[in-house]
């Protein structure tokens, strides 16, 4: 009989967690929706707040595991140096806001449900943070399974959205496009065309909100 | 540029590994290896002669024995 892998390992673990990953998943989206719920409610017609929850695919968790070592390549005779239990996004729940403006109020909010999770904001190209994340457990229903939430400008994690589908999902091999240095070029310039639509935007409703001056 | 001494010098990238890597000269650099390094350092190790018996790991950690072995049977 053929010796299993660690990737056999690693994918029956992620298997016996599964329950428990999808009972995370449940919670931290119900917790992030009841406590945004009063933002979503006073929205303008133009703003938007949208939660998307995702369970980490097997092979995508397997693959992340993967690629934290040097070589990109697991140590079979070191077994146990490798877990899906750490993994921080195995569920996770990301909100997109739109305009910017609203993200500090949802992310407030959340901060506040949640304080004890750990900080890991995304940054952008040159080291500035882009969107706030966090992760950490939902004790009540698991002390095995970290969740993590992200609080996202729209526009850029609608991008995200498409870019990971196209060069991650389809085609691992293609991550190197990604990665390359005028892939990052590209993705630097698109999220900054995203990021001054929005500064653009928002400036442009403050002038419309602001009531004719006296003459 | 680093990217462009190795490619000058036949090196391919293996996108699943991230590894810069020569069969005929047998050798792979990891992408942590190449960006922690000068170009004068690199080009250095590229020259390096190695006698060509088998795979030269270039890594900032000393890869174990079987993941070299792993490696080697992925580079061909």
């Amino acid at each position: 009989m053929p010796e299993r892998t660690i990737e056999d390992r690693l994918r029956e673990e992620y298997f016996d967690l599964l329950p428990e990953i999808r009972r995370v998943l449940w919670q931290l989206e119900t917790e992030i929706r009841f406590h945004t719920l009063d933002i979503l409610h006073s929205l303008s017609p133009y703003e938007q707040l949208v939660i998307r929850s995702r369970v980490k695919d097997c092979e995508s968790a397997v693959r992340t595991l993967r690629r934290e070592r040097e070589g990109r390549t697991f140590d079979p005779d070191r077994p146990g140096d490798y877990s899906m239990r750490n993994l921080p996004d195995l569920a996770g729940v990301r909100v997109l806001v739109f305009p910017r403006s609203r993200l500090l109020e949802v992310d407030d909010a959340l901060r506040n449900v949640f304080p004890a999770w750990t900080s890991k904001p995304v940054k952008d190209a040159r080291g500035a943070d882009l969107a706030p994340k966090y992760f950490g457990y939902c004790q009540s229903v698991s002390s095995r399974v970290r969740g993590e939430y992200q609080v996202v400008p729209m526009l850029i994690g609608l991008f995200w959205d498409v870019e990971h589908s196209a060069l991650y999902k389809a085609t691992p091999s293609l991550m190197g496009i990604a990665r390359s240095s005028e892939g990052l070029q590209l993705r630097e310039d698109v999220e900054n065309a995203l990021l001054h639509f929005e500064e653009a935007f928002e400036r442009y409703v403050q002038d419309a909100d602001q009531p004719p001056s006296a003459t | 540029m680093k990217r462009d001494i190795l490619r000058q010098a036949n090196y391919k990238y293996n996108f699943d590994r991230d590894l810069f890597y020569n069969r005929q000269a047998k050798k792979a650099f990891s992408i942590e290896f190449v960006d922690d390094n000068r170009e004068d350092v690199l080009a250095r190790y590229i020259s390096e002669n190695t006698n060509g018996n088998g795979w030269r790991f270039y890594f900032n950690s000393e890869p174990s024995e079987s993941v070299k072995r792993e490696l080697e049977s992925v580079l061909g």
